[in-house]
């Protein structure tokens, strides 16, 4: 009974198609490149990826378009996301996955649709239509902490509390490595720790323990990240020790560069956005019109993805002290003076003279 | 010789009580009730609210079980344990709130839980006609449609599509619970009518009713209930109005008029 | 035919005002009950919208203003274009096969949260199953393990609602939280950090994941669509035949061409937009399989629902559960199925997920999904008071769902106002449905 009435709206749908025309049969006057960002939540993705990756295609082509989209965390909604923009005729796809099985289902359509891919922040696994990578290089991030560590401490085998990152998080596991290759030998490893979900509240619990167990004989910490570093300080301050030891961390959060501002944490990792994105709005360029891609970009690098080597363009982080804030999260515009100089850092900033 | 007439199957009531008991555990709803149900009468069932109209009723169709005395389906005892072996005797229920589902049409309701089939599938068509030639049969023409759903019929029509679906299964004895007191004049007028084409069809007919008006238009026989007894049961005749409110108020009468038999 | 008594029907005292109110004497008739030639037919047909018995005909309203709309907004037009159709329908899928699903419980009166992780758990089974470095199962012996799974959760549930009297709201939403809980455990077998993926060249997690990614050949598509358009004609044209040589009342034979005929374009249209180059590099063309697939699961739903016992027993006990107990139809058994089946219809709907993400992972919506079938199946006319509720309505609502979420992603606007506009169109839809049942002063009621 029904169907009738369906059939007669595809036949008016199937009518207005064919007034309407498909989008081949237009003129596109500069090329489209879809950026499919995966969330919302951490203000970098909109503050500072989305602005700096169109400023630098607009600068490379002035008539081609950023088709943006955000998925809000759902893997199904980015889908839908990246079907619209292929469907709208984009050239190329910025593809930041939700997860790995959206990653996986875009990539693969993209590439029955002949659009190619470029993994941008996290590698889209398993799929061998994917073109390049762009992200940080995490491996250096061990390194450049350990480092870091040692030029801030002084005299010989310096006592060293280790905070490590989530026990099941392979990414930490595989940081806590490298950190031990840098220090072994030129340290004590007084006492360490795995530390759960790498929570500031339980950094802050061994730190405790720890301090106790050293009797405040602690010359440095390494803390895997900023959230755990915070949990550190707090310990140290609680136990009221005279000076405090150097502390590592992670991130760049701006509590992270607040309290290095302050002098309360020694160093940060700053992966530099503006280098991931223009390197990203560039191959995106590349691609698009067909441009031949100087092999210094990727500086032969690859990355295994399960299925092919994949290209990469891999940024290094760099290590943001109280010398270098200037430098670097404020010349990327990562954070403004005026973030971190709130009227509590005032003083402090002053003192580093960022104000 | 008097007994051997009785076992006769020609004047043995289709369906006849006896002695029958039900309590619910220290309440006493039914005392030795006695009540015969014949074939082509209607019979009326009277009595106040709490009376043990509908307990009587219950047991008949299967819904409550007796716990004392026997009930005789043709001169041999049965045991009626649930609904489904009182419609395998031919008894059918037509109960006051119609039990129909709003959402489904006549056919589908008076088909409903017996349902012809080929195969897996539902032979709409052959219940279709079923359906249509007992409405025809019993004259309820006022119906649109036998396809349209029950939601949109009125009272009386609905009343009429309960009533045929009691009888479509060869019933025996139709069972009526109050089957006017939602209705208009004209609407009961045309229920009563149906309820005579019934006993006119040779079928049993016991109906439940407050309305002394419907019992006197249509009942050929009365039974009176007070306090879980049958007090009363004969000829309508043998009634007047007066004599049945006496025995439905005080479990007696005195009247003149009232020539029935007490039991 | 005699008129229907309308003025002195008096309402019973004590009783609910739908069993004898007197508007309901005057609603019309469904035309294709009574109507003897194709003027009738259209004359009942208007006669009864206007009397408020809208039907479907607001979920088609909104979806040719979805249409049209988008088609106008979007750019160059793109809405209307072969891959986007195709697109949309993929994307509705998912919601789709889980509103026919919910459709079983809705028509009870009743209400499943769980599908959505009870799906998920399905699906995540199904793939788990295939991993070739792992179990490696077949496909379709992993598919079915999946689906054995929802009948088995769904029997639990339904079980506690029937037997322990438990309110189905409660029993599902405990349902959705232990299956959200399962789903994750199961996502974390194998060496896959709790992603297994459908990704690599092994035959049966390719044959999983072209569910939707897989098209038919363009020529197989025309001659499948052909055998599917003659047997339903034919089933259509007989049917009609019969009843009308046997005497009852049929649709005239020329609303039975008009039916065939219409169907007959219809799969014409899909196919064609189907089978035309979706790439525009290369060639990408054929039927989808899940379009298929949700077709045989919306025919199998909709003769199970109408054209059986069973069927009729679920409206029934969703239209007047005391009528249904004192047919002699055992309720629980009834509810019981439509719980596993409602289970099982969402693992279907959840493979569909996972064929569409290439994988599972633990970002499924499961709760989001459960509230978009509801939506779903309440936006294409099925009532959540039970009684009234179609297979078909799931697909409708799904359609609208789906191309709302389309559209806007064409036109590259935020997620969140997708979901403020799908809120704002679940609420018209149920405005619109009570509003023309009020006008009609009658409650749910639907010709089956």
């Amino acid at each position: 009974m029904k169907l009738g009435r369906i059939a007669a709206l595809f036949i008016l749908a199937v009518s207005v198609a064919a007034c309407g025309g498909g989008p081949t049969s237009q003129v596109v006057p500069g090329k489209k490149v879809a950026l499919l960002l995966p969330e919302s939540a951490p203000a970098r993705y909109e503050s500072q990826d989305l602005p700096l990756f169109r400023t630098k295609l607009q600068a490379l082509c002035a008539d081609c378009t950023v088709l943006y989209q955000n998925a809000g965390g759902d893997a199904a909604t980015q889908r839908s996301q990246a079907d619209a923009v292929i469907a709208a005729g984009a050239n190329v796809l910025v593809l930041d996955p939700v997860d790995p099985s959206a990653g996986f289902a875009i990539a693969s359509t993209a590439a029955s649709h002949h659009v190619p891919v470029v993994a941008y922040d996290r590698l889209v696994m398993n799929v061998s239509s994917v073109r390049y990578y762009v992200g940080f290089d995490d491996a250096a991030i061990g390194t450049l902490q350990g480092t870091a560590l040692l030029a801030a401490l002084k005299g010989s085998h310096p006592a060293v509390v280790m905070l490590n990152g989530d026990p099941a998080d392979r990414d930490a596991t595989a940081l806590k490595k490298a950190v031990h290759t840098v220090i072994d030998g030129k340290v004590v490893v007084a006492r360490e720790f795995d530390t759960p979900a790498s929570s500031s509240d339980a950094a802050q619990a061994e730190m405790t323990q720890a301090l106790t167990g050293l009797s405040g004989k602690v010359d440095g910490v390494y803390a895997a990240n900023d959230e755990m570093a915070s949990g550190a300080l707090a310990a140290i301050k609680a136990a009221k020790l005279t000076t405090t030891p150097p502390i590592t961390g992670g991130d760049s959060e701006l509590g992270a560069v607040q309290r290095i501002v302050a002098g309360d944490q020694y160093m940060t990792v700053y992966r530099p956005v503006r280098q991931e994105a223009e390197a990203a709005a560039q191959l995106a360029y590349d691609l698009a019109y067909g441009v031949g891609v100087a092999p210094a970009v990727t500086g032969g690098n690859t990355m295994d993805n399960g299925a092919v080597q994949v290209p990469a363009v891999l940024v290094q982080p760099v290590a943001v002290t109280r010398r270098t804030v200037l430098s670097t999260v404020i010349a990327d515009g990562f954070w403004t003076r005026a973030q971190i100089c709130t009227a509590d850092y005032a003083a402090a900033c002053r003192a580093a003279g960022l104000s | 010789m008097a007994a051997v007439a009785v076992t006769d199957a020609s004047h043995e009531p289709l369906l006849r009580l006896r002695d029958v008991d039900k309590h619910f555990g220290p309440v006493q709803a039914l005392y030795h009730v006695n009540l015969d149900l014949p074939s082509g009468k209607v019979t009326a069932l009277c009595g106040d609210n709490g009376a043990g109209k509908t307990v009587t009723t219950k047991i008949v169709s299967g819904i409550y079980q007796a716990d004392a005395g026997e009930i005789l389906w043709q001169g041999h005892p049965v045991h009626i344990r649930n609904a489904r072996d009182a419609s395998r005797l031919g008894i059918e229920t037509v109960y006051q709130d119609l039990a129909l589902a709003d959402n489904l049409d006549i056919v589908q309701n008076m088909f409903l839980g017996r349902e012809r089939a080929r195969g897996v599938l539902l032979d709409e068509d052959s219940m279709e006609r079923a359906a249509a030639e007992t409405l025809a049969s019993l004259r309820v023409t006022t119906v649109k449609s036998i396809r349209q759903p029950v939601a949109s019929l009125s009272g009386g029509q609905r009343q009429s599509v309960a009533v045929a679906k009691a009888v479509m299964w060869n019933s025996k004895l139709v069972i009526m619970d109050e089957p006017t007191a939602a209705l208009g004049v004209v609407q009961t007028r045309q229920v009563l009518d149906l309820i005579k084409r019934l006993r006119d069809r040779g079928l049993a007919v016991m109906v439940i009713s407050h309305n002394l008006n419907d019992v006197f238009e249509v009942a050929d026989r009365i039974a009176v209930m007070y306090l879980g007894r049958l007090v009363v049961q004969d000829d309508a005749s043998n009634f007047d109005r007066q004599s049945v409110v006496d025995y439905m108020t005080t479990g007696g009468s005195s009247r003149s008029g009232g020539r029935a038999r007490e039991s | 035919m005699a008129e229907p008594e309308r003025a002195d029907v008096p309402t019973a005292p004590g009783h609910a005002a739908d069993l004898t109110a007197a508007p309901e004497a005057a609603k019309e008739v469904p035309p294709e009950v009574v109507a003897q030639s194709l003027g009738e037919y259209v004359r009942g047909w208007s006669a009864r919208i206007r009397a408020g018995e809208s039907g479907v005909l607001p979920v088609i309203a909104a979806m040719v203003a979805i249409l049209v709309v988008f088609t106008i907004w979007s750019p160059n037009h793109v809405f209307l274009s072969a891959v986007n159709l195709v697109n949309l329908f993929q994307q509705s899928a998912v919601v789709m096969v889980l509103a026919m699903g919910e459709a079983f419980a809705l028509v009870l009166g009743e209400i499943d949260l769980s599908v959505g992780f009870v799906g998920a758990c399905g699906a995540a089974i199904t793939v788990q199953l295939v991993q070739p470095v792992t179990t490696r199962w077949p496909w379709w012996a992993a598919i079915i393990a999946g689906l054995l799974f929802c009948a088995a959760f769904g029997a639990i549930q339904g079980t506690l609602i029937t037997r322990l009297r438990l309110p189905s709201f409660i029993v599902t939403l405990g349902g959705y939280l232990i299956a959200q809980g399962l789903f994750l455990i199961i996502l974390n077998f194998g060496p896959f950090s709790g992603f297994p993926l459908l990704a690599g060249s092994d035959s049966n997690l390719q044959a999983i994941y072209d569910i939707m990614a897989g098209n038919i050949d363009p020529i197989v598509s025309w001659v499948l669509a052909a055998v599917g358009v003659l047997a339903l004609g034919g089933f259509m044209w007989w049917s009609d035949h019969r009843r009308r040589t046997s005497g009852l009342v049929a649709p005239p034979v020329s609303l039975t061409y008009i039916k065939i005929g219409l169907i007959a374009v219809v799969a014409a249209v899909v196919v064609a937009i189907c089978d035309a180059n979706r790439a525009s590099i290369g060639v990408l063309s054929g039927v989808p399989y899940v379009i298929p697939i949700v077709l045989v699961v919306l025919v199998s739903w909709t003769v199970l629902l109408e054209r059986t016992r069973y069927g009729r027993y679920v409206y029934a006990i969703g239209g007047n559960p005391e009528a249904a107990r004192r047919a002699g139809i055992n309720l629980p058994i009834i509810r019981t199925v439509a719980f596993v089946l409602c289970s099982v219809t969402a693992g279907i709907a959840m493979l569909l997920y996972a064929s569409l993400l290439g994988g599972m992972s633990n970002n499924v919506q499961g709760g989001q999904y459960v509230l978009y079938a509801v939506a779903a199946a309440v936006i294409g006319g099925t009532s959540l008071m039970g009684g009234r509720g179609k297979a078909l309505h799931g697909v409708l609502g799904g359609l609208v769902i789906g191309g709302i979420s389309n559209g806007m992603n064409l036109q590259g606007l935020r997620f969140e106002a997708q979901y403020i506009v799908t809120g704002i169109v679940l609420l018209a839809a149920v405005t619109i449905d009570a509003l023309s049942r009020r006008g009609s002063g009658s409650g749910s009621v639907t010709r089956i």
